[in-house]
């Protein structure tokens, strides 16, 4: 009976963790999504971006980065990191937060999860690439500028920039 | 493999490090069902990992209350040893596409209740097999 009680007690604790009762929300989950025609719009905006937003966009899913982060207008569910078509960071701003992830957190997320070796692994192009296509999303990258990430030089990547109040993995996001 | 399924009662001392072992793994499979919950589910494959840790946990456990002490100790290293194996590489090169940057609360948690429930079920095992005495 004791032995019983115990195992029940057991498969009772653990099926409330596995069936979520109790256990809370991803902190993602509270970031509010973008309205209907705002993801309408994003699709345009990549749709309609240069080279740089569609190298940027097949970066995006090739280096996993869907897995953590949400852009609604590609279908991306990432629910790990902050949601990054909500963001009022420019292309420069998340071109930094790429390469520094640990510079500011958005409150809530784990401070370690993103890899902090982008800069590494990735040239300056790709970076710039990819911080294109996030900005096209959020819609925040300035129309016409679609060609700056051609160069690869069009985009900082956080040297010699002194701290700025729009740095950060998304800052911004949860305000919706 | 008659004897891994055979109830035994082990003295007082291996029983106990295999209760701290059961604890660990029970810890473990918590963090695993918790993390789900707070964003991994919607990693590929990943997530379903976290999901089957957590059960196989809560099954490993079953089995030492029911004193399947050898098919507890089996089940404790094919769940934690393999999950200690995915962490270190998803933290390096990548595990099935998915990379972490460093170790946060959670992921210590899971690290040193795994690590530590390998190491009491081993030492339970070899206290264990010395004075072993199956239950009547």
């Amino acid at each position: 009976m004791k032995r019983s009680a115990l195992a029940g007690l057991t498969v009772l604790f653990m099926g409330c963790a596995i069936a979520g009762i109790g256990i809370g929300e991803a902190p993602a989950e509270r970031q509010a999504a973008p309205a209907a025609d705002a993801v309408a719009a994003a699709k345009l905006r990549i749709a309609a971006g240069g080279a740089a937003t569609a190298r940027g966009r097949a970066l995006f899913e090739d280096e996993g980065c869907d897995n953590c982060h949400s852009i609604a207008a590609i279908g991306a569910d990432g629910k790990l990191g902050p949601r990054l078509d909500t963001i009022d960071d420019d292309a420069e701003d998340i071109a930094e937060s790429i390469v520094a992830p640990r510079e500011d957190i958005v409150d809530g997320f784990p401070e370690k999860l993103m890899p902090s070796d982008y800069g590494q692994r990735l040239s300056d192009r790709q970076i710039a690439d990819l911080a294109a296509f996030v900005a096209a999303a959020a819609g925040t990258e300035p129309e016409g500028d679609e060609t700056a990430g051609e160069s690869g030089e069009g985009r900082g990547r956080g040297r010699g920039r002194g701290e700025s109040p729009g740095r950060g993995r998304g800052r911004g996001g949860a305000n919706g | 493999m008659r004897r891994l399924f055979a109830p035994v009662r082990p003295d007082a001392l291996a029983r106990a490090l295999l209760a701290l072992a059961a604890l660990c793994v029970l810890v473990a499979g918590f963090q695993h069902a918790r993390l789900f919950h707070r964003g991994y589910a919607e990693v590929e494959i990943i997530g379903l990992l976290f999901v089957m840790n957590a059960i196989g946990s809560t099954l490993v456990v079953l089995t030492l209350i029911f004193e399947r002490a050898w098919l507890f100790v089996l089940g404790t290293l094919s769940i934690c040893v393999p999950s200690l194996v995915s962490i270190a590489l998803s933290h390096s090169s990548g595990f099935l596409g998915f990379r972490e940057g460093g170790y946060d609360g959670d992921a210590l948690v899971v690290v040193v209740a795994e690590v530590a429930a390998v190491l009491l079920a081993l030492a339970g095992a070899a206290k264990a097999s010395s004075t072993l005495r199956e239950a009547p």
